[in-house]
């Protein structure tokens, strides 16, 4: 999942709350670099919905999308 | 009318003579008249342009229809080892279509770096020497292992882009010269986010000199509007902040229109199938088609080509344009002949037309190599929302990047 926040602020107080409350969680996600957003990796399901219940107020949570390569052999 | 094959020892004569015996250049004739790498044209001829051709100092021969060989053979046995290997049409004959080699006397892409979000590339390919491939390790899934490709189409792709036959490697790319960042993912949109994130952060810091330019073979097989990718989606943002940044960003449009997915009619030019970020305004989305340049002949599979508007598009229909597919070309860490490579070989095409746009006028930003590719691509006949703009044309593109300020 990606995390989008409005501006580095809300970013770094969420990820702050994150750390104090789930180490765990904390340690799968990446900030950004160019925008204030948060790319979460490596979660299960259970550390997923800690993160959709308790972003909100701080960003928004986007679901991770599987694209897949648009290659020949599938014709 | 029927066909034959014309020689000459000067191909560039030969190109000169085609386009003035039937027409300029590569008008259609019945089917394509075309000349190969090898300096051989095949085309449609009526008996006063094979006496025109004659007197010109060309060798003419008439096409021979073979019959199957069943049972016995009837007109030689030759031993297994002494058959000569069919020649196939490949990527050689797609860069002289797009009129690659023309721009090559301009540049080769020296100094540009293609970003290839794909598979990943297979690292004992002769098509990417050493001094062909950025040192750069992206920390992403695949950090530390991005020149693998388990999958074959990665390969496929940054060769399309960027090969060279320089250093043993049996095909050069569009640009043959330009520097290769071999970006392997996994393809969830998380991953791709980190690497655009890595590359926009290494092009600050300067770890990449010089511009860059991300091809992106890769989508949503749908047929309708993707609910999983609403258009506030971060993965859109950080493309975009990679156009912000200078650097043009390539999507191929799409494989859903025809058999592969959608079951649309497949000589239509709608509905639309061309979705999310690949149809965005800001990227160049590329179409595929045939040898014959069209993708609305159900016998081959470039009708499966996904159609315009494309759903984000509103000031730029998409496709943008369209690059031909066919023959062969490099599949992980070997050559395989395919009747076409998807819209993923035609995306890398652009991207390497990019490069070279680049290496010329370094400073154009993203909107005007989009519209330099656009604006001399060689129109053709179908709907813009099956070809676009046409199909892309190296050497005018290369030569209109010249002379823009």
């Amino acid at each position: 999942m990606i995390l989008k926040f409005k501006e580095d602020a809300a970013r770094t107080a969420f990820l702050t709350k994150v750390r104090s409350e789930r180490e765990d969680i904390y340690r799968g996600l990446r900030p950004a670099r160019r925008l204030p957003q948060v790319v979460a990796t490596g979660l299960n399901q259970e550390q997923i919905d800690w993160v959709n219940r308790h972003v909100p107020g701080f960003g928004k949570a986007y679901a991770d999308v599987q694209f897949e390569t648009f290659e020949p052999a599938q014709a | 009318m029927a066909k034959y094959f014309v020689k000459m020892e000067d191909s560039e004569e030969l190109m000169h003579l085609a386009s003035v015996t039937l027409g300029s250049p590569f008008e259609r004739r019945g089917s394509s008249p075309y000349v190969s790498e090898r300096g051989v044209l095949i085309a449609d001829m009526e008996e006063d342009d094979v006496a025109a051709m004659e007197n010109s100092g060309a060798q003419v021969f008439e096409d021979i229809e073979f019959d199957h060989l069943s049972g016995q053979a009837e007109y030689w046995e030759p031993a297994p080892t002494e058959a000569a290997p069919a020649v196939a049409l490949g990527l050689p004959d797609v860069l002289e279509q797009i009129r690659a080699p023309d721009a090559w006397a301009t540049t080769r892409g020296r100094g540009v770096n293609i970003a290839v979000v794909d598979t990943g590339i297979c690292d004992t390919l002769q098509e990417f020497p050493v001094w062909k491939r950025s040192s750069l390790d992206l920390q992403s899934a695949y950090a530390g292992h991005h020149w693998k490709d388990s999958k074959g189409h990665g390969s496929m792709c940054a060769t399309i882009a960027a090969g060279t036959a320089a250093h043993g490697g049996r095909f050069n790319g569009v640009a043959p010269e330009a520097t290769v960042i071999s970006a392997r993912s996994t393809l969830l949109a998380s991953d791709i986010y980190t690497i655009y994130d890595e590359l926009l952060n290494a092009r600050a810091n300067e770890v990449i000199e010089g511009p860059l330019v991300i091809s992106n073979s890769y989508g949503l097989y749908t047929c309708s509007p993707p609910l999983s990718l609403p258009v506030n989606h971060p993965y859109l943002d950080i493309v975009l902040a990679a156009i912000d940044d200078g650097v043009p960003v390539v999507f191929a449009a799409g494989n859903n229109h025809y058999d592969v997915k959608c079951n649309h009619n497949p000589a239509a030019c709608q509905p639309n199938s061309i979705w999310a970020v690949n149809s965005h305004d800001r990227v160049l989305s590329v179409g595929t088609v045939n040898q014959a340049e069209t993708n609305q002949d159900p016998s081959t599979p470039h009708a499966n080509s996904s159609r315009g508007p494309g759903q984000w598009a509103q000031e730029y229909l998409k496709p943008d344009c369209v690059a031909p597919t066919y023959g062969e070309v490099v599949w992980g860490c070997g050559y395989r002949v395919m009747d076409w490579w998807g819209t993923s070989g035609a995306c890398p095409q652009v991207a390497g037309l990019a490069a070279l746009i680049l290496a010329v006028n370094p400073l154009l930003s993203p909107h005007e190599v989009a519209e330099i590719i656009r604006n001399t691509c060689r129109a053709l006949t179908a709907a813009p929302t099956c070809v676009g703009r046409g199909i892309i044309d190296c050497a005018a593109a290369v030569s209109a990047a010249e002379s823009t300020p």
